[in-house]
């Protein structure tokens, strides 16, 4: 189906959209795409038993392909347009004045708005799944610290993902980027602080806060992805939205740690301030999980 | 203007911070208008009173003949105490209004040791006064007030007897004596409390020491402003009179230790300031002028 | 505490066209009166009610005030020159480039369009604690709340501290000083002009004020003498993030080396005090020597000398001393590089 035949509509109550699943828990990709699935087969089913209604032979003689629903190895078909026109004639759940019981009741009062205009997949994603669904990122970092002004450059930066099937490789590559600047932004910056006599908050003002600057990020900054389809999910694919703001956070300090040793500091973030006073007197300065100075 | 210049605390409150620093000039002034007054009092009005002075009870010649030529009035620590407390207070009151009328300098190291310095002193002066002084000769007693009561009446025209010579201090000493103590104990107590929130050798900077609410700090600056600008005052009236040509010889006395014979028996009252057959020589070191008691 | 934020606050806008109407408007407003250059630092403070000034008056129609002309053999410099202007002047570049780089190592590109070189040096401090508009001593009040046993101060001063601990955050001061420039200061009595070190003062000259100007003054131009063009630069700013960050230290050094020798040398820093530092003692001791490790070393020592920490800023004395050091004898490389 091309792009140019398709109409998109964001979510808008006003045109009897159904609701859809927050965008969270780094659960998004996962739970949508099966839910999308489980839909188009409910579609495709539907299509195929119009096919064979009209065309004669079993639903499963015929595929879907090429905007047609069609015989396989040749034969009679019908164009998608026709299937819907059917759909609209036979009724029942074919245009949608006949629900599935098993589905939100959210689902039931936009579909039945929707009824009748055509053919109208309808369906509740009742896939198996075995345990919870989780991505990881492995993440690598390189850092360069000058131990006379306790600054430090990261100069390489590479994060892993396992991420299931990569549906869209540039969205993935910006979401594992731009959360890994997040994490990275936990470690070499990003606080609040509070004057521990009066309680009041001293960091006003955004640039107090420091979140990273495009001259922060790592010198050179790779991501790549193990590309499994997990098995858990027909579509393979799992969400990455936050995990890489811990690798990122976490490869930092580890490599600083790395080239500091681990009596330099425990806490983030980690600035100069830190590094020189911890190497000035050979001991850990700031006392641990002090964090907001 | 305001008294007190107030702010907006860390929590909003409205608090107390300091003074209003125009009243310096308000003390600065008032004390030079005193002495104007008082020196054009002294010169034309106080003359036809000083005429009736001759009334009062002459001293005996035999109690003339056993005071020395010298009369010790203020031992060597005394004297001693004196000088420091006044250049102390000299270096206080400078290091704190100067910067003040513009004259700009870092002055809070300066101001805290002269503070360090006046502290030990005025601690100096409680033992010293209490122990080895005639404690009770500073205060006003009954003679005092009965004396001003006549002075007062006849200075206004009416009929008074003649006030008696004074003790070892006129009354105005005395009253003088009282007006600093309070003014120093009060700076010397906030300024003590304030030495927490600078930096010196004794402790920590820490303004949240003695767990004083900021309302609190405030009242104790504009005390410490207070007592600081009536010091100013104070000073000026105190520097006035040491400097009149008739209290001189108090003056020298607080230089170098003894007054004369003449002045003595002028001014003094031998029954209530007694001074024994063996008081030192004039200025001497080390003196033995413990006072005889009444 | 009900604080409107964020809100532009009522004040009478004054946009003067010359030098002279705006020394009127300053001579008669005086303490109620707000001079605006770039407006950078002035609408933060406007919009948090914590300086309330009656009158605002702009200079940003003060044509004179603005542009960078060739002068007595060096540069005279308008007060309210961005600092874009001044980075990428040519003359700049190739004669004072130490004030390039320390104009470019202030803020982010887009502050340094609208900021002015004068507002970069003349700019209050960054404290929080005072920002914050509580009452401290350099708000008129009677504590310094960032130097106590709890206070969050990394960012304040190791040396120069009298009861206020703030530091200057300028990046262009110090390489101003390192230049010799010379301050021309506009005053009701007449114009004056002070060397750039005497322009800063510290809280214990006066704890309200970051530098000579009073009510009426008007900073007009920044001069940069012919004698330290050219010379041997060294600037670095150090600061926790590359961009749009104020500095826990930068230092700024000239010198004239011959047969190998400092001949010449002005070295400043800036962010540990509450003015920027002119390191004249470090100065002295470094002439006639090598500019090497070993008199860097040496030097660093003899700069750290009296600078006292506070609660968490004790970085800040290592930290000064490898930036002097630096500053004389360069950046050493590191062994595996």
């Amino acid at each position: 189906m091309p792009w140019e035949k398709c109409e998109i509509t964001w979510g808008n109550s006003a045109r009897n959209l159904p609701w859809a699943c927050p965008s969270g828990g780094s659960q998004t990709t996962h739970a949508m795409t099966r839910a999308a699935h489980a839909v188009a087969m409910d579609a495709r089913k539907k299509l195929q038993e119009i096919a064979a209604k009209d065309l004669g032979g079993k639903p499963e003689d015929y595929e879907v392909a090429n905007e047609r629903v069609f015989r396989r190895g040749g034969g009679p078909g019908m164009s998608l347009a026709q299937a819907a026109k059917r759909a609209i004639q036979l009724g029942g759940t074919y245009d949608g004045h006949e629900l599935p019981k098993d589905i939100n009741k959210f689902t039931v009062a936009s579909a039945t708005a929707l009824s009748g205009q055509g053919l109208l997949a309808v369906a509740k994603d009742s896939y198996p799944r075995d345990g919870v669904t989780h991505s990881y990122v492995a993440t690598f970092a390189e850092v360069e610290v000058d131990l006379e002004t306790g600054q430090y450059r990261i100069v390489d930066f590479l994060a892993y993902a396992d991420v299931g099937t990569v549906i869209h490789p540039n969205a993935l590559g910006g979401q594992i980027l731009g959360r890994s600047i997040l994490g990275i932004g936990h470690a070499i910056g990003q606080k609040w602080v509070y004057d521990q006599h009066y309680g009041l908050p001293l960091a006003k003002r955004f640039h107090h806060t420091k979140p990273p600057t495009i001259l922060d990020v790592p010198q050179n900054m790779q991501w790549a992805a193990v590309g499994i389809p997990d098995p858990e999910t027909p579509i393979g694919a799992r969400g990455i939205g936050e995990p890489p703001v811990g690798g990122g956070c976490a490869a930092i300090l580890n490599a600083l740690s790395d080239a500091l040793g681990d009596e330099v500091f425990r806490r983030a973030p980690v600035n100069a301030d830190t590094i020189l006073a911890s190497l000035e007197a050979g001991r850990p300065m700031q006392e641990p999980l002090t964090a907001h100075i | 203007m305001g008294l007190i210049e107030w702010a907006t605390s860390p929590w909003g409150r409205e608090v107390p911070i300091h003074i209003a620093f125009g009243l310096l000039w308000v003390s600065a002034i008032g004390g030079l208008l005193f002495l104007v007054v008082h020196a054009i009092y002294v010169g034309y009005w106080a003359k036809s009173a000083e005429a009736h002075a001759g009334e009062a009870v002459g001293a005996s010649s035999g109690i003339a003949a056993r005071v020395p030529e010298r009369v010790a009035r203020h031992s060597f620590g005394a004297r001693l105490f004196h000088a420091v407390m006044a250049l102390a207070m000299f270096a206080l009151l400078f290091t704190a209004f100067l910067p003040k009328v513009g004259v700009r300098f870092a002055w809070v190291t300066y101001h805290w040791i002269a503070g360090v310095v006046l502290t030990i002193s005025v601690i100096y002066h409680l033992f010293h006064a209490t122990f080895w002084l005639d404690f009770w000769s500073i205060w006003p007693d009954r003679v005092d007030i009965e004396d001003a009561a006549r002075r007062f009446r006849r200075a206004v025209g009416q009929a008074a007897p003649a006030p008696r010579k004074f003790a070892k201090y006129p009354l105005e000493n005395k009253l003088y004596h009282l007006a600093i103590l309070c003014a120093g104990l009060a700076v010397i107590g906030t300024g003590v409390l304030m030495m927490s929130r600078v930096r010196t050798p004794f402790l920590a900077r820490d303004p949240y020491l003695f767990g004083f609410s900021d309302t609190t700090w405030g009242w104790m600056y504009v005390l410490h402003g207070l007592t600081g600008i009536a010091l100013v005052a104070l000073i000026i009236a105190h520097v006035y009179f040491a400097l009149r040509p008739e209290k001189l010889f108090i003056t020298n006395s607080m230089i170098f230790g003894s007054i004369s014979r003449e002045k003595y028996l002028e001014h003094h009252d031998p029954e209530r300031w007694p001074v024994g057959e063996r008081a030192p020589e004039a200025g001497a070191a080390g003196s033995k002028s413990r006072e005889v008691p009444a | 505490m009900a604080v409107i934020r964020d809100v532009m606050p009522a004040f009478e806008l004054f946009q003067p066209a010359t030098i002279d109407d705006t020394m009127r408007l300053l001579g008669q407003y005086r303490e109620d009166a707000w001079v605006m250059a770039g407006g950078l630092d002035t609408f933060d403070w406007l919009k948090d009610r914590i300086k309330r000034p009656k009158v605002v008056v702009d200079l940003s129609q003060v044509k004179e005030l603005s542009g960078i002309r060739e002068a007595g053999g060096g540069l005279e410099i308008g007060a309210t020159t961005t600092l874009t202007e001044v980075v990428r002047h040519p003359i700049v570049r190739e004669k004072y480039s130490i004030l390039s780089t320390g104009a470019e190592a202030a803020a982010s590109p887009q502050i340094r369009n609208q900021g002015t070189i004068g507002g970069n040096v003349s700019q209050d401090t960054r404290c929080w604690y005072y920002r914050a508009g509580w009452p401290c001593y350099r708000a008129g009040g009677n504590t310094c709340f960032a130097d106590t046993p709890t206070a969050i101060n990394r960012e304040h001063a190791i040396l120069g501290a009298d009861r206020c601990v703030a530091v200057n955050p300028s990046d262009s001061a110090p390489a101003l000083i390192a230049l010799d420039a010379k301050f021309v200061v506009r005053t009701p009595k007449g114009e004056r002009v002070v060397d750039a070190e005497d322009y800063f003062i510290g809280p214990g000259t006066d704890i309200t004020r970051m530098n000579i100007l009073r009510p009426g003054d008007l900073l007009t131009a920044i001069r940069l003498p012919a004698d330290w063009a050219g010379t041997k630069f060294y600037f670095e700013k150090v600061r926790d993030r590359n961009v749009w960050d104020f500095p826990l230290m930068n230092v700024a050094s000239a010198m004239v080396i011959t047969d190998g020798k400092i001949e010449r040398i002005r070295l400043a820093l800036n962010a540990a005090a509450a003015r920027p530092l002119r390191l004249a003692a470090v100065e002295d001791a470094v002439r006639g020597k090598e500019p090497n490790a070993a008199t860097g070393e040496m030097a660093g020592r003899l700069a750290v000398q009296g600078a006292r920490a506070l609660r968490f800023n004790a970085y800040k004395i290592p930290l000064m001393r490898n930036l002097v050091k630096r500053a004389i004898g360069g950046v050493e490389k590191a062994a595996w590089a």
